[in-house]
């Protein structure tokens, strides 16, 4: 799902390029592949440069190489080089690497639905608070901060100290589907899952919903765990221009044929201001984490 | 290539199709036959290639089904025997994203709930494991079934095994819309086939059998002219085949019945004029046939009369030597009579009335003498009206006048007759007949130098015929000449003992007199036979002589 929102920006992204041709400079994008969880990084690779310079052809534009990350020091890096302009990554770790005032406002989908963070645990498990977690199986996305900054928020805020030493496992998983039938299967006992996952889960199988009970729900006023956000070198005119440019196709047949594919419900303007509720809860984990006597993580601002 | 000369089809030389289409039977029959074959031969490529289409797209998604089975089990083999279930529900549903074909896989544990597992969704259920066959957990088992709702899946299911031990079963249900497609795929290509091969049939069978009846049908033309008498009609087919060569011998043959009709006509303008020659003869003919056919009947008269005449002067001979044969002893008495009376005389013994005894025996022998010549006088005498006359009376009349012939020969004549029958007709003439076949049998005995000749004639009535046979023992006649003995002037006979008229006329006086037959044949024993075969006169129809 996440690769399938996130090829839908790009798209639109390109799109929204074409519409203000011989304006705009050469863009440059940063991907954070962790974004992408339900596909084969190398499908996500050759697939997005494929249809990305498929889309820029047709659309007459002057393009650069789409470049991908694992690491969100070196895509932080690259961007504060001017080697790429623009970046798709997750919004808590675009708030841990980076500064405000290196981004701008960009565009992404929108969907009617948020992707909340819920905590899910199985039914079985006897787990009716949080206090409950204790020698339980934890089981969460891997390379997903807003997990990881989230649980570690909850048992220190339940604990008042790091909770690694409570729980009796900490599992991380690639993709969504599998926490919910690690779940399932009496695997792990409470699991962090992204809303939309979960509820596919659902769909695919009722007696998810039998077995699991959702203990905390975790909103953000984005909507969207991910966030695309231009370089605040990119000048606002062209910002602008391009942005202006993605939001039309909302109206062409084209976009509306790419946003039903891709089930989004629309393209809308992401802004930095977005990033704040990831911030707020940084800084809580930070202030919990320093009243705990914890360290605070490398590379976290 | 071919075409018919003449003026008669001048009209219909040029090419036509429709010309052809209608009307042509032979076109019709091999382009029937050549598309009705070719049809044929399609529809039984169809029945063979059908099934083994369908084997062989059943034998892909057995190959397919089984693959991405055993994918399955590789995969989840770890996770099967560990308990991971999640990892068998995330591989399985991987599966179904990247095998569109795939619509189920239901993994049955030995132990535990079995998953079912779709694009729609999964789900664990118990009652799976009642679903599968009974032979599930022994060996694979694939076919295409119809579910519930009617809609069609092609099923394979197949143990799980992992080192021999039976861990579970899976089954997977694939779509089956690519296999109806190919089938339906396969139904209309060969329907373009049959499509084609119509075409094929519409056109290279057009082409084709108007190749090869044209020429037929132009000959078939141009033999119906010749029928018609147009010897005009030539055809030429520039063919190095049998019609190549029918053509040839076609106008071969029309040259051949050209050539015959002027020698035909030649020779009717000769027959016409031999019939206009013959017809002026002809008139010639008519005009004197009158006096020809006079003439004719006189020449014959006079032939029949000469031959009457020597048949009669034959008879006289006959007759002639018979009297003096009778004469011979009544005038060897009367030499004797005259000799004693000369010796009484000398002797002075002669007294009247030894004189008168004398006299009275010359008188008698002198009048046995005349009565020989008044039987045979009376024998010849002509009758000119038919008459009932007895049989045996004349019979013997024929044998007195042989009867000194015979005896001075030594021929023996047996003679076997009723006294009762009676026969119509003139009895000199039939007294003639016998006459001629005693003379006959006479000369054939003495001819043969038969030691024992003798002469046998028998007298047979048989219901109302009368068969009056004459029998010899000298020999017989040589087969090839029983048919020439009743010819006119035929004789076996030496140069002037037979006239060869006897027989011919013997025939004549009983087949057109007497309205009977005369045969001749040969009898066992070495002789010859002529029998006379007539009719009985009856009681009632010769009252006279009763």
């Amino acid at each position: 799902m996440a690769f399938r929102r996130w090829w839908l920006i790009l798209a639109l992204f390109i799109i929204g390029l074409g519409s203000a041709r011989g304006e705009a400079p050469p863009i440059a994008i940063g991907f954070y592949l962790p974004v992408i969880r339900d596909v084969p990084r190398k499908d996500v690779e050759v697939s997005l440069r494929f249809w990305i310079e498929e889309l820029a052809a047709s659309l007459n534009l002057t393009f650069k190489p789409i470049r991908f990350y694992d690491d969100l020091g070196e895509l932080r890096q690259d961007m504060s080089a001017g080697t790429i302009n623009y970046l798709v990554a997750t919004s808590m770790g675009v708030a841990q690497h980076f500064s405000l005032k290196e981004l701008s406002d960009g565009f992404g989908g929108y969907k009617a639905v948020p992707d909340n963070l819920l905590l899910v645990v199985r039914g079985a498990a006897g787990i009716r608070r949080l206090a409950d977690l204790s020698g339980k199986r934890v089981a969460m996305l891997d390379h997903d901060e807003l997990s990881e900054v989230y649980l570690e928020t909850l048992l220190l805020k339940t604990w008042g100290k790091p909770a690694a030493s409570r729980l009796e496992s900490v599992s991380r998983e690639k993709r969504s589907s599998s926490l919910v039938h690690r779940l399932f299967f009496n695997q792990a006992d409470a699991a962090l899952i992204y809303r939309n996952a979960y509820e596919t889960a659902l769909a695919l199988n009722p007696q998810v919903g039998q077995r699991l009970q959702v203990l905390k729900d975790y909103s953000f006023s984005g909507r969207s765990p991910h966030i695309g956000l231009f370089s605040s070198h990119v000048s606002t005119e062209h910002r602008e221009i391009i942005t202006q440019g993605a939001m039309r196709l909302n109206e062409t047949p084209r976009g509306r044929q790419v946003l039903e594919i891709y089930q989004a419900d629309a393209i809308v303007v992401s802004t930095v201001r977005e990033l704040a509720p990831f911030r707020e809860l940084l800084g809580e984990n930070r202030s919990l984490k320093a009243a705990a006597g914890a360290p605070a993580k490398k590379g976290e601002r | 290539m071919e075409m018919m000369s003449g003026n008669a089809d001048a009209g219909h030389s040029g090419w036509s199709i429709l010309r052809w289409l209608p009307t042509n039977r032979m076109f019709l029959r091999v382009f029937g036959v050549f598309g009705s074959l070719l049809l044929a031969m399609t529809a039984l490529y169809a029945l063979l290639i059908i099934p083994l289409q369908r084997d062989s797209l059943l034998k892909v998604m057995y190959s397919q089904a089984a693959t991405v089975s055993r994918s399955i089990i590789q995969a989840c083999s770890d996770a099967m025997l560990t308990d991971d279930f999640g990892f068998v529900v995330e591989h399985n549903l991987q599966v179904l994203q990247n095998n569109k074909s795939v619509r189920s896989v239901v993994i049955v544990p030995r132990r535990g709930t079995a998953m079912r597992i779709a694009p729609e969704g999964w789900v664990m259920q118990e009652n799976e494991r009642a679903a599968l066959p009974a032979t599930a957990f022994e060996k694979e088992s694939y076919g295409i079934i119809n579910d519930a709702a009617g809609v069609s899946h092609y099923r394979y299911t197949t143990p799980i095994r992992f080192s021999g031990v039976i861990w579970g079963v899976i089954r997977i249900d694939f779509d089956t819309s690519e296999y109806e497609y190919n089938i339906d795929e396969m139904y209309r290509q060969l329907s373009y086939i049959s499509l084609l091969v119509v075409l094929a049939i519409l056109f290279a069978g057009y082409f084709f059998t108007l190749w090869l009846t044209r020429p037929i049908s132009t000959i078939s033309q141009a033999a119906s002219r010749v029928a018609r008498g147009d010897l005009d009609a030539h055809v030429h087919v520039k063919r190095n085949d049998e019609i190549g060569l029918l053509s040839r011998s076609f106008n071969q043959m029309v040259d051949a019945l050209q050539q015959s009709r002027d020698q035909l006509e030649n020779y009717n303008q000769e027959l016409e004029l031999k019939v206009a020659e013959r017809t002026r003869e002809l008139d010639e003919l008519n005009r004197t046939l009158d006096q020809r056919v006079r003439d004719e009947i006189a020449m014959r008269k006079e032939q029949e009369n000469l031959l009457i005449h020597q048949s009669r002067l034959a008879a006289m001979g006959e007759m002639i030597g018979a009297i003096a044969h009778q004469w011979r002893q009544p005038l060897n008495a009367l030499s004797l009579v005259m000799q004693n009376m000369r010796m009484q005389h000398r002797m002075g013994s002669l007294t009247e009335k030894s004189m008168d005894r004398m006299q009275e025996k010359g008188e008698q022998l002198v009048q046995r003498m005349s009565s020989t010549i008044d039987e045979f006088r009376n024998f010849f005498k002509p009758g000119k009206h038919p008459e009932a006359f007895r049989l045996a009376q004349a019979m013997r009349s024929s044998a007195e006048i042989m009867e000194g012939v015979f005896k001075n020969h030594g021929i023996a004549l047996t003679m076997e007759c009723d006294e009762t029958i009676e026969l119509f007709g003139i009895p000199g003439e039939f007294s003639q007949v016998v006459l001629n076949l005693l003379s006959n049998a006479k000369d054939s005995v003495l001819d043969s130098g038969q030691a024992e000749p003798r002469i046998l004639v028998r007298v047979i009535r048989i219901w109302d015929r009368v068969q009056i046979s004459v029998e010899d023992n000298g020999g017989g006649i040589a087969p090839e000449l029983l048919n020439k003995v009743f010819e006119p002037y035929f004789t076996t006979k030496d140069e002037g003992k037979g006239s060869g008229i006897g027989l011919y006329m013997s025939k004549m006086i009983v087949e057109n007199n007497m309205n009977g037959r005369l045969e001749a044949s040969n009898v066992r024993g070495g002789g010859a036979r002529f029998t006379i075969n007539l009719p009985a006169v009856r009681k009632s129809d010769s009252p006279r002589l009763q």
